[in-house]
């Protein structure tokens, strides 16, 4: 050891979060991203929003990462976490980056964006195999949730052959006001009782159907699948099942065998940016003997499933509309300002119908757009004008500008969650206040706002003396 | 800028993003910066010497991992480079132990321990610095939580207690897997009445996950820590000793003599300035007057260079001469202290054999004996 020869930085830079890896990564058990980032912030003693709205921005600046909206992020147990929205994978890259764990994007489906659309894709409530998570507490491990129970498809458990159970707890002797404010979120235990592996369900175990233990299997194969479905061509499983088609008695034959709309499976095969959703796909494979995994993958294997394996998808009953009605319809929502779901309300349909026309729909979708940027700005500005007054007035009675105050001034109350408060804030901040640190909330209202409170913190040094300055220290 | 300004300036502990770049500069790209970067450069520049390699290589053996020794206590004169040599140390360990270690470990922690005016140890505070220097964050936030008959719960309350945030840094050891902890002038710590008591706690705070604690002091925490020393187990003290200077004979120096010598000579060789005095005519006065120390002579040195560099045509004037060492009264506290805690630490620590030269050499022939 020569500390004379000290390197003059180590190459070794310790990620901000604990490294953690994802509970059975690489296997069909894998945790999911929303599961992960729970027993992330159980690891670091905090509150899961805590750590996901504040810990996540605070690493993020100080690893020069640009902040990443965490808005609703628990929103449906955590749902858009898991699928294929750009939000799962940018967060799940994101925890990558501060955890140094590469596998963490395996636990979201986000690799399989090209393949699949997020139609019917991730359940919005909690499920869980208790059995599975009894296993878990067996060996000594805290018990975790699976991505494979959050995807909508899959109802059971391909391990135990038994339903998933709804997350639900049905101890109501536990559920005190006091165990209320004391609970802590983890998945694979109660969040209202705290009860570890969920024993707290009553629901009766029951046994799964072979059609129910099928689809658990196959997206069980595509989740093991992941790291190799990543970097697969999403256009070859489409040559490949085009390729099939021509074989077997064309494209129209094959949406009668499962069950889906002919011009559906032509658009899909024509165009490369359609994408099936994954129940259709499990019912391409039901039908025609395909592999999940291997189909995405464009291999095309033919196998003999059990005789209850079948398509499950209901044709859809199709309501004609008159697309010169819809479009008139979508031209005057351009002219009042109307949403597009207040246009697809009073036609009674629905919005991927209103998409079909367009150059209407993009119109009004980025004319509704600019409006909402709009209304947000000038509601920022509103916002930061209202608290650059109540400054102004404050200082001028020789009263610091509290949040208490800046109330008994206005006769409206101010709360810290109210963005003039964050104007207040970051306005005292910018007038010297050094006892005052910059609340996490800064970092996700954007750099407009904040120069609207730099303009603004300028003006009120021009207008404010000395003594009323020394207010603010 | 005057030459104290730009003394404090280069002279600032807190690490600076140039630096890495610093570092890997030779005299000659240095020379053509300005004077703050040069002197910045000369503050970072380490030079080996005989009793830094007796203390890297006495540490190395204590915190190898299948070494027993759990507490290593580093002491030396006030400003002969411990703080220094902590953050070689940290440096070394971390790029030693980041070839195995995954991203989110953290092999060494190094917590600065300032004095903060308090009558009594603020454990929190004390507690609070080691979860920061683990990288833990929002720790005003955390609060703990149990899981007892099989139901998770969460302990509310205010702020957590004193025993919750030491379950914290348990924690924050084991999953960062922390392998030496390092608490510089743990003075600020030893100097209650309770110091066994914090001895004993940094301690049970280590067992919990086999890490090794350093700590760094000068010659104040020399007693207790041989106190302790007396009844802990498994804890060693190393000196970081200053070279005597003693009388010096031209004729024949002594090792110690000799040592600081090339010291000065490599010192002269990095000068940052391009006019280079003499260092070497006056090396007996340097040593004299820097009491040993290889800390104190860079002291010294930094700030005859930062004289030089506020000076017309950077050449150094009689004034300068007047001002860059330490004044007398100052200097010769510092050696009562140094010889005090000397006297203290003789036979207590890492290395002192209760044998002789020439006992241990007949011993090592016994030994070999066939």
């Amino acid at each position: 050891m020569d500390l004379a020869a000290a390197p003059a930085k180590t190459s070794h830079r310790t990620t901000a979060f604990h490294g953690l890896m994802p509970q059975g990564a690489g296997t069909w058990q894998v945790e999911s991203l929303h599961s992960y980032i729970l027993a992330l912030a159980h690891s670091h003693f905090l509150s899961a929003n805590v750590f996901v709205r504040e810990g996540v921005a605070l690493a993020s600046a100080a690893d020069g990462l640009d902040a990443l909206p965490t808005w609703g992020w628990d929103k449906g147990a955590g749902s858009t976490l898991m699928g294929v929205s750009d939000l799962a994978g940018s967060l799940s890259r994101r925890f990558a980056a501060l955890t140094g764990r590469e596998e963490v994007p395996l636990t979201t489906l986000a690799g399989l964006n090209g393949h699949t659309c997020g139609q019917e894709l991730i359940h919005s409530r909690e499920r869980v195999c208790t059995k599975c998570l009894q296993e878990d507490l067996d060996r000594g491990q805290l018990p975790y949730s699976r991505l494979l129970w959050r995807v909508s498809a899959v109802t059971a458990c391909p391990l135990h052959r038994v339903r998933l159970k709804e997350a639900a707890c049905g101890n109501q002797a536990g559920r005190s006001r006091a165990s209320l404010f004391g609970r802590r979120r983890l998945s694979g235990s109660c969040g209202y009782c705290g009860s570890l592996g969920f024993q707290c369900i009553c629901a009766p175990e029951l046994p799964a159907t072979e059609h129910e233990v099928w689809v658990a299997q196959q997206v069980g194969t595509v989740i093991q699948a992941l790291p190799k479905l990543q970097q697969t061509n999403p256009l070859v499983m489409k040559d490949a099942v085009r390729a099939y088609c021509g074989r077997t008695n064309g494209s129209v034959k094959l949406s009668e065998r499962i069950g889906v709309p002919k011009s559906q499976v032509s658009r899909w095969l024509r165009r490369p940016e359609h994408r099936f959703s994954l129940p259709c796909l499990l019912d391409m494979c039901a039908s025609e003997g395909f592999e999940l995994a291997r189909l995405l993958m464009g291999d095309l294997v033919r196998t003999a499933w059990p005789s209850e394996v079948r398509p499950e998808r209901q044709r859809r009953q199709f309501k004609y509309h008159d697309h010169r009605v819809i479009e008139e319809a979508l031209q005057h929502a351009i002219d009042t300002g109307e949403s597009i779901s207040s246009v697809a309300d009073q036609l009674g349909i629905d919005v991927s119908t209103l998409a079909r026309h367009e150059t209407l729909y993009a119109r009004l979708r980025d004319r509704n757009q600019a409006l909402n940027r709009q209304l947000h700005a000038d509601s920022q500005r509103a916002a930061v004008a209202e608290a650059e007054q109540v400054v102004l007035a404050l200082s001028r009675q020789g009263q610091t500008p509290t949040l208490r105050n800046a109330s008994d001034t206005t006769g409206s109350r101010w709360y810290p969650s109210q963005l003039r408060a964050l104007a207040l804030h970051a306005l005292r901040m910018r007038m010297g206040a050094t006892n005052l640190r910059p609340l996490t909330k800064m970092f996700n209202v954007g750099p407009d706002f904040l120069r609207l409170v730099d303009d603004a913190a300028a003006r009120l040094l021009d207008l404010v003396d000395r003594k009323q300055l020394a207010l603010f220290a | 800028m005057d030459s104290k300004e730009l003394l404090t300036q280069a002279t600032d502990p807190m690490p600076q993003c140039v630096d890495t770049h610093l570092r890997g500069l030779s005299r000659d790209k240095v020379l053509e910066l300005d004077s703050a970067t040069r002197l910045r450069w000369f503050f970072l520049l380490q030079t080996a010497h005989p009793e830094l390699e007796r203390v890297t290589s006495a540490l190395e053996e204590l915190l190898m991992p299948d070494n027993e020794t759990k507490i290593v206590s580093i002491i030396g004169m006030t400003g002969i480079g411990k703080t220094t040599l902590a953050h070689s140390l940290q440096r070394v360990l971390n790029a030693r132990f980041s070839a195995h270690a995954h991203a989110s470990e953290m092999p060494v922690v190094y917590v600065p321990s300032p004095a903060n005016g308090e009558k009594s140890l603020s454990w929190t505070g004390l507690y609070t610095r080691i979860l920061e220097a683990g990288r833990e964050t929002l720790i005003d936030k955390k609060r703990a939580q149990t899981v007892s008959g099989g139901v998770l719960q969460v302990i509310r309350g205010g702020r957590a207690t004193l025993t919750e945030l030491r379950n914290f840094i348990e924690h924050m050891l084991k999953i960062r897997n922390v392998q030496v902890l390092i608490i510089d002038e743990v003075l600020h710590l030893l100097r209650f009445e309770s110091y066994s008591a914090v001895m004993d706690t940094l301690k049970s705070l280590a067992d919990a996950h086999s890490t090794k604690l350093v700590l760094i002091g000068s010659y104040d925490i020399a007693e207790r820590m041989i106190e302790y020393g007396q009844v802990a187990r498994r804890g060693e003290i190393i000196h970081y000793r200053r070279y005597l200077p003693g009388v010096i004979n031209a004729a024949k120096l002594t090792d110690d003599q000799e040592a600081f010598r090339q010291q000065v000579a490599k010192f002269q060789a990095e000068w940052p300035c391009a006019w280079v005095p003499n260092l070497q005519n006056i090396w007996g006065d340097l040593m004299k007057h820097s009491l040993g120390s290889i800390g104190m002579l860079k002291t010294h040195l930094l700030r005859l260079s930062s004289l030089q560099m506020t000076s017309r045509g950077e050449q150094l004037t009689l004034r300068h001469i007047h001002h860059f060492l330490k004044p007398p009264k100052a200097a010769a506290k510092i050696l009562q202290e140094t010889l005090d805690g000397e006297a203290l630490l003789r036979g207590a620590c890492y290395g002192d054999s209760p044998l002789s030269d020439e006992e241990c050499v007949k011993m090592l022939d016994l030994l070999q004996a066939a």
